[in-house]
């Protein structure tokens, strides 16, 4: 999960700069950083369902 | 606006937060853990909208509407790259919960200095992050201050803006400090979301005829402002420089990392941090929607800081819509300031204080010493006007950037060295303060440089580190 999630974040970073920074519609960047942020969310989660005291 | 009606509705606003700070009061017991950490028995619903409220600054409604303004779609990947930055929170948050309780540790430093053995790896980490969070503690203070100014065309002067913020902050913080702090964020979260929606629903659907005309008006008037770098402030370094001290925000800013210290077990903190990231992204959308209304109704504006107020004073916005966004700002604003000197009186008490002195005492010194001590520095800080609410908010994060390596090597490094934790932390923060003076070493990569020197600080320093250093 650890690496998925930097992964994630990782293209956060590159897509909007490379093959969305043509796109200037609302359905390029802006609708890609929100996908990214509701996917981050799940992953992170995930992650807690994992905590155990 | 009336000059009336916003005193009307500070007052309102001065009420009801006072309330619920003496409301929270009764059966409060003096000690550190209570006056700090809310005696570890925070409801999770209230510990989700304070560290909401905590986390949320004037730089949203000011700062971020103004970035959208001047720099559109960037400012919505840099906020959300930040909410994602929650994921350091999630990693280290179970062990440093643990270790808190474990010790009955009341401040980060005080954790850092337990995991390092060493108590001076928590002085330094106290003066870092004090000296880096005063000038963003000064810039809520400066966001009420413009405001204030601003709406009621002058007559509110600048400097009464802020000691009206400081009066806030004093008052709720010595109350009983992280219970009424709490109760008030939950109440003041509470507002700035119900405030924001209704303005943005009022200026997308009463100003700019609906979402779907909205939506057209920007791709067609605005394109570039839709893309990166687009209308070329977001440069893919400007935006790197801008969003990598956030994306550690959950963990560099202590103001918030304590918190991780508040939840009775592991299941009231993962209902906290869920609760919160629901509420991040919402009123992320929100205020990034109002950033791009701001662009079509107030096309010329010379400060983009300044599109909100603006945009409130401008346009036809019913009064009460008016009033209940400038107490939301004023909300988002001091409930961050308050939780900032609450934690850096913590970390003065616990971690700079010689030790030795009676818990007592210790709370007297926090609530009438370095609590109005903390506000007067603030306080003089925003007396300087400084201009750029988003730009200073981030420059302030970078050099917390420095503490990121010690902390995550604390609770996963496989050689804590606490040799290593404070040669990071200082190189990190004097390249940080280098950087932020014009300094540009690293061609203006501020804040890779930063995280990157302090990284390599700490591990090269840890591989050379004596084995079985420091003493177990």
């Amino acid at each position: 999960m650890f690496f998925v999630f930097l992964s994630l974040v990782v293209l956060a970073y590159l897509l909007p700069f490379t093959v969305l920074s043509q796109v200037q519609r609302f359905s390029g960047s802006f609708l890609f950083w929100n996908i990214f942020a509701i996917l981050a969310i799940l992953i992170l989660l995930r992650i807690m369902r994992s905590w155990h005291e | 606006m009336s000059e009336q009606y916003l005193w009307l509705a500070i007052a309102l606003y001065a009420g009801w937060g006072s309330a619920f700070a003496l409301a929270v009061r009764r059966g409060a017991r003096l000690s550190l853990i209570e006056y700090f950490l809310a005696g570890r028995k925070l409801h999770w619903l209230i510990a989700a909208l304070s560290y909401g409220a905590t986390t949320y600054s004037a730089f949203m409604m000011l700062g971020l509407v103004g970035l959208t303004y001047r720099g559109g779609v960037g400012a919505l990947g840099f906020e959300l790259i930040y909410l994602s930055g929650l994921f350091w929170a999630v990693l280290v948050g179970p062990k440093f919960w643990e270790a808190g309780k474990r010790h009955g540790c009341v401040s980060p430093g005080e954790v850092l200095s337990l995991e390092y053995r060493n108590p001076l790896v928590g002085t330094v980490y106290a003066l870092i992050v004090s000296g880096f969070l005063i000038p963003y503690t000064s810039v809520q203070l400066t966001g009420i201050g413009y405001l204030l100014e601003v709406l009621s065309r002058g007559t509110i002067g600048y400097p009464v803006g802020l000691l009206l913020a400081l009066c806030f902050i004093i008052l709720w913080t010595t109350i009983a400090g992280l219970r009424s702090v709490a109760a008030t964020d939950a109440l003041q979260a509470g507002i700035m979301m119900a405030s924001s929606v209704a303005l943005v629903f009022f200026v997308v659907v009463r100003l700019l005829g609906g979402f779907s005309a909205f939506f057209h008006t920007v791709e067609t008037t605005y394109p570039r402002w839709l893309s990166v770098p687009g209308n070329g402030f977001f440069t893919f370094r400007t935006f790197l420089n801008l969003s990598l001290p956030w994306f550690f925000f959950s963990i560099s800013n202590p103001q918030v990392f304590q918190r991780l210290l508040v939840p009775a077990n592991l299941g009231e903190m993962r209902k906290t941090i869920t609760g919160f990231l629901g509420y991040g992204f919402v009123y992320t959308l929100i205020t990034v929607t109002l950033g791009f209304g701001a662009l079509v109704l107030l096309p010329d504006l010379k400060n983009p800081d300044l599109a909100t107020p603006t945009l409130l004073l401008e346009f036809p916005i019913p009064s009460w819509i008016v009033l209940f966004v400038v107490v939301g700002i004023i909300s988002a604003a001091v409930s961050t300031a308050d939780s900032i000197i609450l934690t850096l009186s913590s970390l003065f008490l616990q971690d700079i204080l010689p030790k030795g002195v009676p818990e007592r005492k210790r709370l007297l010194f926090a609530q009438f010493l370095f609590i109005p001590l903390l506000c007067l520095a603030v306080f003089f800080f925003a007396l300087g006007r400084f201009n750029l609410i988003a730009l200073l908010s981030v420059t302030s994060s970078l050099g917390l950037l420095s503490v990121v390596p010690t902390i995550v090597g604390a609770f996963f490094g496989r050689r804590k060295s606490d040799r290593a934790a404070l040669l990071s932390m200082i190189l990190g923060a004097v390249l940080a303060l280098l950087q932020l003076g014009g300094v540009r070493i690293f061609g203006g990569w501020t804040a890779p440089s930063v995280l990157g020197v302090a990284s390599g600080v700490y591990f090269l320093t840890g591989l050379l580190a004596p084995r079985g250093h420091p003493p177990q």
